[in-house]
């Protein structure tokens, strides 16, 4: 479905005090995902995940390398409403003062004249939210409720590709859980292709398909996330799933930086 | 022997009239780590914060009573109450950036209190961050949120008190910090007779670096019970629950 080929990327800092720096962040990056998958990008801060996401959106330009979407080369993935982005920070991303129902109905106007009521109102009840909550302004909804709304909108693009950045962080367990749930069920009824990326090793290995492990801007292994989890190849996913159960210790930072070398 | 006692402590809120928190009870000694778990909003940072009465007090009340080392801390004057807390006790706040005076670089918050290079540097390079030199030169706006996280952590760790408090310390940590974290805050507890009190809500850190755990829910606390103890058949319900949320999640 969608297909990076050998991307590179760097930043450049714009910065008007500092000399100009050009840092790479994304190192021939080559990934292929299938329809209907769910698909995981794992790494640390730092490791580009969240440049790499931006990329598969088509919100930053590849410096080199190939983006291929359904068969064709495509030099402007962004214009692309079957693609969607959750970002990272989708929580500041509604507006307070605005009615919920009116922040909706603008945007599914886009996509349809017809029933927009009942399209919103069975979508409230896929992501799980009653329908008391179209009459609140964004500033009352909670955090989790803001993220849902901004899925929410998402979906009225009929996206066939949703790629999310980070959804899990500052939530308690009982929210991962339902996120989880609900990210499972959009993939199965709407056949909706994800790419999730996060931090977290244990909550995104519990529910995708594939895997890509990302280090300092290279995919240092990729495959099915069952058998990476039970046979991890690299020295570094190793040492991520010893973190991910709180086993590491200082000793294994130090062999890793030699090992890595 | 105890070193820290609360006697039915309540919360209440003066601006919405509800209880935050009633008839709660805890005793804490030194050589170990706690930590209280709980969901978001039940009430785990107005707790810590209470402890050293740093809940705003014009909206906030208070009963109960509250020792730390033989201190009685309702009953001190402001002055004696900073002082208490200078000598006894460090918190690493929720927010790590804006707990920082923004206009003070770095450098500022390690040369108040005079410590060492040598321990400064061991610190940074134990927690894999850049050089001490080159960090010390930087607003508290100008590093992530992680590195300003661990920044808040060694700060404490220097100043040695006698009670660290923290408040989701691994919120903004990648996993692997975290582990050192936890390597860390152990040795802390154990070596040096300290007590460690931590908040948090990621249950698989809290179980591996913790003596005691405790839930709050419901307005309170349940007893702390010992880690060991927990694959036992007498943990309590609130527990239960939380820890069968967790293995959900695990498995």
């Amino acid at each position: 479905m969608l297909k990076l080929s050998k991307i590179n990327y760097s930043a450049h800092s714009d910065s008007l005090t500092a000399k100009k720096k050009t840092k790479q962040i994304l190192y021939d990056i080559s990934l292929e995902v299938n329809e209907g998958e769910i698909f995981g990008i794992v790494g640390e801060s730092g490791a580009g995940k969240t440049t790499l996401a931006k990329i598969l959106s088509g919100i930053l330009n590849p410096d080199s390398g190939e983006i291929i979407y359904r068969g064709k080369v495509t030099k402007n993935i962004a214009t692309e409403s079957s693609i969607q982005i959750l970002f990272q920070n989708s929580i500041e991303l509604i507006n307070p003062f605005r009615k919920v129902d009116d922040i909706l109905t603008e945007v599914f106007k886009l996509y349809s004249n017809e029933n927009i009521k009942e399209k919103i109102n069975e979508m409230l009840n896929i992501v799980g939210l009653p329908e008391s909550i179209l009459n609140k302004v964004g500033s009352n909804l909670s955090g989790g409720e803001r993220q849902r709304i901004a899925l929410l909108r998402l979906l009225a693009a009929n996206p066939s590709l949703l790629i999310i950045d980070e959804p899990f962080s500052a939530q308690d367990i009982e929210s991962q859980l339902n996120l989880i749930k609900l990210f499972e069920r959009l993939n199965k009824e709407f056949n909706l292709t994800i790419i999730c990326v996060s931090h977290d090793l244990q909550v995104i290995a519990k529910f995708t398909d594939k895997l890509f492990v990302l280090k300092d801007g290279k995919i240092i292994e990729e495959g099915i996330t069952s058998e990476i989890m039970t046979s991890p190849k690299h020295d570094y996913t190793k040492f991520l799933l010893k973190a991910k159960n709180f086993d590491l210790s200082y000793s294994d930072f130090i062999n890793l930086k030699e090992e890595l070398k | 022997m105890v070193n820290v006692k609360l006697d039915f402590l309540k919360i209440n809120s003066e601006t919405t009239t509800t209880t935050l928190i009633e008839n709660l009870e805890f005793q804490l000694t030194q050589n170990n780590v706690y930590t209280i778990l709980g969901k978001n909003g039940t009430g785990k940072t107005s707790l810590i914060l209470a402890l050293t009465r740093l809940l705003d007090e014009n909206k906030f009340s208070y009963k109960g009573n509250i020792n730390i080392f033989g201190n009685d801390v309702f009953n001190l004057s402001q002055n004696e109450l900073s002082n208490f807390r200078q000598k006894n006790v460090r918190y690493v706040f929720q927010d790590p950036i804006g707990c920082l005076d923004p206009l003070k670089k770095i450098g500022y918050f390690f040369e108040r209190f005079q410590f060492s290079e040598t321990e400064i540097n061991e610190q940074f390079d134990y927690f894999q961050l850049p050089a001490y030199d080159e960090i010390k030169k930087l607003h508290p706006y100008e590093l992530s949120v992680g590195m300003a996280q661990r920044v808040n952590i060694i700060l404490s760790l220097l100043a040695k008190p006698k009670l660290m408090i923290l408040d989701e310390p691994t919120s903004a940590l990648d996993l692997p910090i975290a582990n050192l974290l936890l390597e860390r805050l152990k040795q802390f507890a154990a070596q040096h007779n300290n007590i460690v009190l931590i908040v948090t809500q990621d249950i698989v850190f809290a179980k591996k670096v913790s003596d005691y755990l405790a839930v709050l829910a419901n307005k309170t606390l349940s007893t702390f019970r010992g880690v060991k103890a927990l694959n036992g058949n007498d943990t309590e319900q609130a527990l239960k629950n939380f820890l069968n949320l967790y293995n959900e999640i695990v498995n």
